[in-house]
């Protein structure tokens, strides 16, 4: 287990290297010049020649990689951001914790809503909940997220006045953005738990369990979901990404203060630092949840445990790379041990 | 026969399936009576609605799609089908046990089998928890399961494994009414003799009553007191171990015992019934057997259902033109019984082991056929039938 989490974070460690060149790489041949932009029409040619070599931005390509690369991996320094000449780690540092709180508590709310409404639309299959849940998540789904969030703010901000619209003044700043944010998902979730409960609901060992004389609902919750969460975990996961990059549309639409609106005002104004220390942080972040998520597959099916356990036995360490889903190991007999 | 000493009671049972808008008539009018520490034995074609009728029992039907559309199931003398949802619920954690038919499809994937077996038992009685685990891994001991798998899963257990955990669950309760839905299909034979073992050694100490559905006339010779075979979702022929195989009437009842080998006789082909099981969405009228049937005459093919007859006290058949005469065929089956089952457990029934057989079953023990495959099955239960058709 200790094992297997060390030979992850190795190589979390290659693919935020790896994130690091693309984003520098797509940055320097992307079109648009950060010194125009920065001083504006009016600037003189030696003044923009200053600028430039200020910035590092005369050099070759590869040594501005170089310097990059350096600085920002072995002296743990990913620069200033240009437009605000604050520290890009601060800013981040600054944001990353609203954006978290924003993405987890939409993924609460996510999971809470959509599972027992999913789990519900299977049990009556083709009954009322199961038509409701399906026309809902089309509207839902089909809607822009953006349009509803403009429409709560109109109905929750401007004529009711229960909720600000924007910024970041109180608890109550976060409920429209995790709403707007979350009603899509929320549906997307549902109609995925609703297919994979599906799979499980005329399983034999579901009768069995039924013979066994227990209540429905432990039916339910002990011996079908536990078997149907799989899917479930799998899109749960792909939410976690939204925690350290932030929404950015929902970020923009109520001015929120968190990672993805610096990200996105750091893109229009060509501010590399910014652009380039989001995107490292956010990838770190990413491949660590993403660990989480994979452990968690583990816990909650013993076979893609032991999928693992017998892969890495077999074929050695190459085959971890190329298995995207091995789960703890803690089996003895046919432990790790053997490699 | 003795009313106080039914058991379990099938009257009338219809079930039917509906799928897209058609029917499907998967049982159709059974009735039985079966008497406490009997073993019924369910007999028929695949899709002959001996699940079906199984699953009825303690009302696992799976409703849509199935439906039980009349009927009544007394156990003990109490309807079933009329319990409320918490009776119900009761007398599957109490009285009625199934085992399924497939174990590998029949166990939770991601539960471990020793808290599998623990569920039954939390289910059944007031325990603290330790004491429930002991139990469980004492059961499973006792199915041949050591304590050290308690904590593992189903995928790391082979088909013969999983089979004894769900028997183990099944026995967990101490049920008073086993169902054991073909347990032996997806094993193979020296598995299924173990299995067949367990089932009634634990049947011996706790006088369950059986009800075993098979495909295999050779477990029904060695385990059953009384015999129904189920044709179309009716039963055609029903009476003890002894008139079944000695006096198969039914000619369907006969075509089975026909297309198994037969050694003894000297046969270099089995004898197949001609033509298919009928659609269960258009069963035929009157004898749903006749399209099939070399005897069918016009009577056989009119609306009008064939009566049941009583042939001898106990033994029903539902044919126009039943074969009255003694043709034995027990020499037929007998390749698919091994003379002592294997495993050492000790089978012996109420009648003993070494019982001497029956003047019939001795006439064709002598013909033994080559290898000695014909023997006949050993005697576990008291002979006469237990259960009788009211």
């Amino acid at each position: 287990m200790g094992r297997y989490i060390l030979h992850r974070l190795l190589l979390t460690i290659l693919v935020v290297l790896g994130a690091a060149v693309v984003i520098f790489t797509i940055m320097h041949f992307v079109p648009g010049d950060p010194v125009e932009i920065l001083l504006g029409n009016d600037a003189t040619l030696e003044q923009y020649a200053a600028k430039r070599s200020e910035l590092g931005l005369d050099k070759p390509f590869l040594i501005q990689l170089w310097n990059f690369m350096y600085k920002a991996f072995l002296r743990l320094d990913l620069g200033a951001s240009w437009t605000r000449s604050t520290p890009v780690l601060a800013g981040m540092l600054e944001r990353l914790p609203r954006t978290f709180l924003l993405g987890i508590l939409s993924i609460i709310l996510t999971t809470v809503v959509a599972i027992p409404i999913g789990v519900n639309a299977a049990i009556h299959q083709n009954g009322l909940q199961d038509r409701g849940l399906i026309v809902a998540a089309m509207v839902f789904i089909s809607v822009p997220e953006f349009w509803l969030a403009l429409l709560l703010i109109i109905l929750f901000s401007l004529k009711l006045g229960w909720l600000p619209s924007f910024g970041i003044e109180s608890w109550k700043s976060y409920i429209l953005p995790v709403v707007s944010g979350s009603m899509a998902s929320i549906c997307t979730l549902a109609r995925q738990t609703r297919a994979s409960v599906l799979d499980v609901v005329h399983a034999d060992y579901i009768t069995t369990a039924r013979s066994k004389g227990m209540v429905e609902r432990d039916v339910i919750y002990g011996h079908m979901l536990p078997n149907a969460l799989i899917p479930i975990i799998t899109m749960i996961g792909m939410s976690f990404t939204a925690c350290v990059g932030g929404t950015v549309v929902m970020e923009q639409i109520f001015s929120f203060p968190g990672v993805g609106l610096y990200l996105s005002d750091a893109i229009s104004r060509r501010d590399y630092p910014v652009i380039r220390g989001c995107v490292v942080v956010m990838a770190a972040f990413t491949a660590i949840l993403m660990l989480f998520v994979d452990l968690a597959y583990g816990y909650v099916d013993p076979r893609i445990k032991a999928q693992y356990i017998s892969s890495s036995a077999k074929k050695g360490k190459v085959n971890e790379k190329r298995h995207r889903r091995p789960g703890p190991k803690h089996h003895s007999g046919h432990g790790n041990e053997s490699q | 026969m003795d009313a106080s000493k039914i058991h379990l009671s099938v009257r009338d049972l219809v079930v039917e399936y509906t799928s897209g808008g058609d029917t499907i008539h998967a049982v159709n009018g059974v009735s039985f009576d079966l008497e406490k520490g009997k073993s019924l034995g369910i007999v028929g074609e695949t899709g002959a609605g001996k699940t079906t009728i199984a699953k009825s029992i303690p009302r696992l039907l799976q409703s849509p799609p199935a439906h039980i559309r009349s009927g009544e199931i007394y156990l003990d003398g109490e309807d079933i089908l009329q319990m409320s949802g918490d009776k119900l619920l009761d007398i599957r954690r109490r009285k009625i046990s199934m085992i399924f038919q497939d174990p590998m499809t029949a166990l939770n994937p991601t539960m471990t089998i020793g808290a599998q077996v623990a569920e039954v038992l939390r289910l059944h009685e007031s325990m603290s928890r330790h004491d429930i685990e002991k139990a469980a891994a004492e059961m499973l001991s006792r199915v041949g399961i050591m304590e050290d798998r308690y904590n593992e899963f189903p995928f790391q257990f082979s088909g013969g494994m999983k089979q004894r955990v769900v028997i183990a669950m099944a026995l967990a309760c101490r049920p008073d009414l086993l169902l054991a839905d073909e347990p032996t299909t997806a094993l193979d034979v020296t598995i299924q003799a173990q299995m067949l073992d367990i089932i009634s050694h634990m049947r011996d100490k706790f006088d369950t009553t059986l009800i075993l559905i098979t495909h295999d006339l050779g477990i029904v010779a060695e385990n059953c007191d009384v015999v129904a075979v189920v044709y179309a979702g009716k039963v055609i022929e029903y009476g003890s171990r002894e008139d079944i195989f000695d006096h198969p009437s039914h000619p369907y009842t006969l075509g089975l015992f026909r297309s198994l080998p037969s050694f003894a006789l000297g046969e270099r082909r089995l004898h197949p019934i001609a033509g298919m099981p009928p659609d269960p969405r258009y069963i035929p009228e009157g004898c749903a057997f006749h399209p099939r049937c070399p005897r069918a005459a016009y009577a056989c093919k009119t609306g009008h259902e064939v009566a049941n007859r009583e042939l001898s006290p106990g033994h029903f058949c539902r044919c126009m033109f039943p074969e009255t005469g003694g043709v034995s065929v027990r020499g037929g089956f007998g390749g698919h019984t091994p003379d002592q089952p294997p495993g050492g457990v000790d089978t012996a029934g109420p009648g003993g082991p070494n019982r001497p057989p029956s003047d019939q079953t001795a006439a064709v023990g002598e013909d033994t056929g080559p290898g000695g495959l014909a023997g006949h099955a050993p005697d576990q239960f008291a002979e006469g039938g237990g259960a009788s058709h009211a």
